[in-house]
């Protein structure tokens, strides 16, 4: 009797968890036509797919372009939201929401924006929406900074905004393509409901997004822009989190785009004549970073000299498959007024220029990281160094403990990456300006001519002035040599061959809404 | 004993109470700012202490635990720092998730290791027992993340037959549900063994069987319900685990649970959502041990008399 209860009991539980199992509706039953697929492997020729499934390497954090910082979050914030100014692949900024523009004086912008841009809700975004959303963004604790030279913003027309920045301010239209400068309407936001169900004006409207699963989003039929249309019905964002789950789920067909392949994952890509592989050089430089308060690394020659000592080559190999490019300077090339540094790799300078400094026999060294990328490169500089005479330890830390120890200025060198923002202010002022040591200038040089170049440069309204003073500071900074540049990571995206239009910028994916089979 | 039940329950507040109060303090321990954290790598010095006073991060951490615990008996487990959730709202999406994914892994391991072991025990040391053995060593030992990547590469991308992860429906379920049930089906099936292995040589047993009752019927009634608690408190005990650490698993099939909630959480210092995640663990746990006792009770006439 008892056993019956018990079998009966277990049934039960089947029963309710198959229940669970059926519960939510599979939202995208159209998504599998990877059976199909595969079995005709040989023709790439794919029958025509609705729906653009990418993978994204961890979830999104918020819907409201405003409420983020982070660049999974942007992906979905860009086909939502309009900007007034977004970027091309080359970096240039290029007018979205804005008609035209000028400047009355050094610090003002007046902006005219496009007539008959609706929101998703079908209400028109004027003037209003714009003022609104650029104050808004000024408030929103992950965004504040992004406008933070902004001033005031006055409504001149319903549509033509007025806005005043602190100082002359040269990277202004810059700052106006973050996804923290996105247009909202105004009566949404203000309804309360917390970006549950995003309005914007871009070319996806928002279906759905299952947390940690999936974003889904449909094209928007009356997007104002007839020539940018979104290309697909559909497109689902998947978070895969797992590098190889990401590559198998292209190989299977069950994702179309993958947006950060692994490294190690290059060969089986650009060998399965169904799938393409695209790379370019991201902005992301990572560098052998030096207390330049601590001796030895005060001494710019021993600065200089391991700016001779390490194999960035090796590096490249051991730690990403090769897949980037030599850093020249503390930049990517792809930023504004980037001049490389001709520093290579030649031991026997670097042992002369020790010498020279007094260190003609070496000294030793920490060497701090963290991770395991971090770790293997750590591992090569360490040998590099041995080759001329200083002998290094590593020490590893966990991430958050990391970044914390390193502001606190008590490393002596460090293995550290930086992704830059397109305009290179944002990157120099954060890393190498002296009123930011004991934040994020983590080598803590303190120079007064570097920091002149900072300022004149942000506030040099005239292209090619600006472009000749950023010359200069790279110039400078690289024979101060603060860092060790090592290398620049490639963006890299694996996708469907038969997909069309994938475009990178140094940011990776680029003009998703353009992508179709 | 419902009395029982009910003195069971009241024991989990204090359970509870420990448990919140070390990882609150163990997470006030590690270093990184929140304030920071929330206002990303752009924030000014200025905003970061104007954030800090208004979370009330400047206040002792007792007084920050005070606080949270009032919250909490309202149901209100605070906002995620990095998505700006409720915890409540974010962790009643993935909650249901890791439990459909867990139940049905354990349902699995019950159905192949209580008849494996079983088997095993009443014919030891024959051919089926060595192998029966063998493949709960090799079960027991894969880690779960490698026998997730062995499943997808044979079943997802060479067969086709199940999608490589995500949670699209029974058939994404299947992969994933049967890399948990591996590693538990091995442990299970050796207690099942090695507490049939006691059972069948207590005198009782012989008792019955010199009876002349049917060796089958032995088996099952006599011996079996008694061979029973050990596995349920290990069913229990694996149940639980794999509530709040299906993490590896939950990561290779992509599977949006409430065990990658928190690991991810834990990398932003999100810290009310990796507190919220844990009080759940905790309180699952705390349920499952409680089932699993009335379980005892029922299965054992002994247990059951203790409690009258």
């Amino acid at each position: 009797m008892k056993k019956r209860g018990l079998s009966l009991l277990l049934i039960l539980v089947l029963v309710l968890s198959l229940g669970v199992g059926c519960s939510k509706p599979a939202e995208t039953t159209t998504a599998a036509p990877s059976q199909e697929d595969t079995t005709a492997a040989t023709e790439p020729a794919a029958p025509v797919k609705e729906e653009l499934v990418i993978a994204l390497s961890a979830d999104i954090t918020s819907l409201d372009p405003q409420g983020h910082n982070d660049t999974k979050s942007e992906r979905v914030s860009f086909l939502l939201f309009n900007r007034l100014f977004k970027l091309n692949t080359d970096f240039e900024v290029v007018p979205d929401l804005a008609e035209s523009w000028e400047q009355p004086s050094d610090t003002e912008w007046v902006i005219k924006i496009k007539e008959g841009v609706t929101f998703h809700d079908g209400t028109p975004m004027t003037s209003k929406d714009v003022k609104y959303s650029l104050e808004r963004s000024q408030t929103m604790p992950k965004v504040q900074h992004v406008l933070s030279e902004v001033e005031s913003i006055e409504i001149v027309d319903d549509y033509t905004v007025k806005i005043t920045t602190k100082i002359a301010f040269a990277p202004f239209l810059y700052t106006l393509v973050h996804a923290g400068a996105s247009i909202v309407p105004e009566a949404y936001v203000e309804s309360g409901d917390e970006f549950k169900n995003p309005v914007g004006s871009g070319p996806y409207t928002f279906v759905e997004w299952a947390s940690g699963d999936r974003v889904v989003l449909a094209k928007n039929e009356n997007y104002y822009d007839a020539d940018n249309m979104g290309q697909m019905a559909k497109i689902v964002f998947r978070v895969i989190p797992e590098g190889t789950s990401r590559t198998i789920a292209l190989e299977t067909g069950e994702v179309d785009i993958v947006d950060e392949l692994q490294t190690i994952d290059l060969g089986k890509v650009e060998d399965n004549a169904d799938l393409t592989l695209y790379q370019n050089p991201s902005t992301r430089v990572d560098f052998f970073g030096m207390n330049n308060e601590k001796a030895p690394y005060d001494n710019k020659l021993v600065r200089q000299a391991l700016n001779y000592a390490i194999d960035k080559e090796a590096i490249m190999i051991v730690a990403i498959e090769g897949a980037g490019t030599e850093a020249k300077s503390v930049l990517a090339p792809s930023m504004l007024g980037f001049k490389a540094s001709d520093y290579e790799y030649n031991p026997e300078k670097a042992k002369e220029l020790l010498a020279q400094a007094g260190y003609p026999d070496g000294f030793t060294t920490t060497i701090w990281a963290s991770g395991d990328e971090r770790k293997r490169i750590a591992e090569i500089i360490q040998g590099n160094l041995m080759e001329i005479g200083v002998t290094a330890e590593i020490e590893m830390f966990e991430w958050g403990t990391y970044i914390d120890v390193l502001m606190k200025g008590e490393e002596e060198t460090f293995v550290l990456g930086w992704t830059s923002n397109p305009d290179p202010d944002s990157t120099i002022t954060p890393l190498y300006y002296s009123e930011n040591i004991g934040g994020m200038n983590f080598s803590r040089i303190n120079n007064e001519k570097i920091d002149n170049y900072i300022v004149d440069a942000r506030k040099e309204l005239d292209l090619q002035k600006r472009i000749g003073l950023y010359n200069e500071f790279h110039q400078y900074i690289m024979e101060e040599a603060p860092i060790v540049p090592l290398f620049i990571k490639n963006n890299i995206v694996g996708a469907n061959a038969a997909l069309k239009d994938v475009e990178l910028s140094p940011q990776g994916l680029w003009n998703i809404e353009k992508i179709h089979y | 004993m419902y009395k029982y039940i009910f003195r069971r329950i009241a024991m989990m507040i204090p359970v509870m109470i420990g448990v919140t109060f070390l990882v609150f303090f163990i997470i006030n321990l590690t270093p990184g700012d929140a304030a920071s954290m929330i206002l990303g790598d752009g924030a000014t010095e200025e905003s970061i202490r104007a954030l800090r006073e208004e979370m009330g991060l400047n206040d002792p951490v007792i007084v920050q635990y005070g606080r949270y615990m009032t919250n909490l008996l309202k149901g209100d487990l605070g906002t995620s720092y990095s998505t700006g959730k409720t915890v409540v709202g974010e962790i009643g999406q993935r909650f249901p998730n890791t439990f459909k994914l867990t139940i049905s892994a354990i349902i699995i391991s019950i159905i192949i290791s209580i008849p494996i072991g079983i088997i095993s025990a009443t014919k030891q040391y024959s051919i089926f027992d060595s192998v029966g053995m063998i493949f709960a060593l090799v079960g027991v030992s894969m880690p779960s993340f490698w026998t997730g990547l062995i499943l997808i590469i044979a079943f997802s991308l060479n067969f086709r037959w199940f999608p490589s992860g995500g949670m699209d429906g029974l058939k994404s379920l299947v992969l994933p549900a049967f890399t948990l049930a591996i590693a538990s089906t091995a442990s299970i099936t050796r207690t099942t063994r090695s507490s049939m292995l006691e059972v069948v040589r207590q005198d009782y047993i012989n008792t019955a069987k010199a009876k002349g009752v049917s060796k089958n019927i032995v088996i099952r009634k006599h011996a079996l319900k008694n061979a029973l608690i050990p596995a349920i408190t290990v069913i229990g005990l694996e149940f639980g685990i794999l509530l709040g650490g299906a993490v590896l698993t939950e990561t290779v099939f992509s599977w949006p649970g409430i065990g990658r909630l928190m690991v991810e959480s834990i990398q932003r210092k999100d810290t009310p959502m990796v507190l919220g995640c844990i009080i759940v663990f905790a309180l699952s746990f705390s349920i499952v041990n409680l089932i699993i006792d009335i379980l005892y009770a029922y299965i054992d006439p002994r247990i059951r008399a203790n409690y009258r």
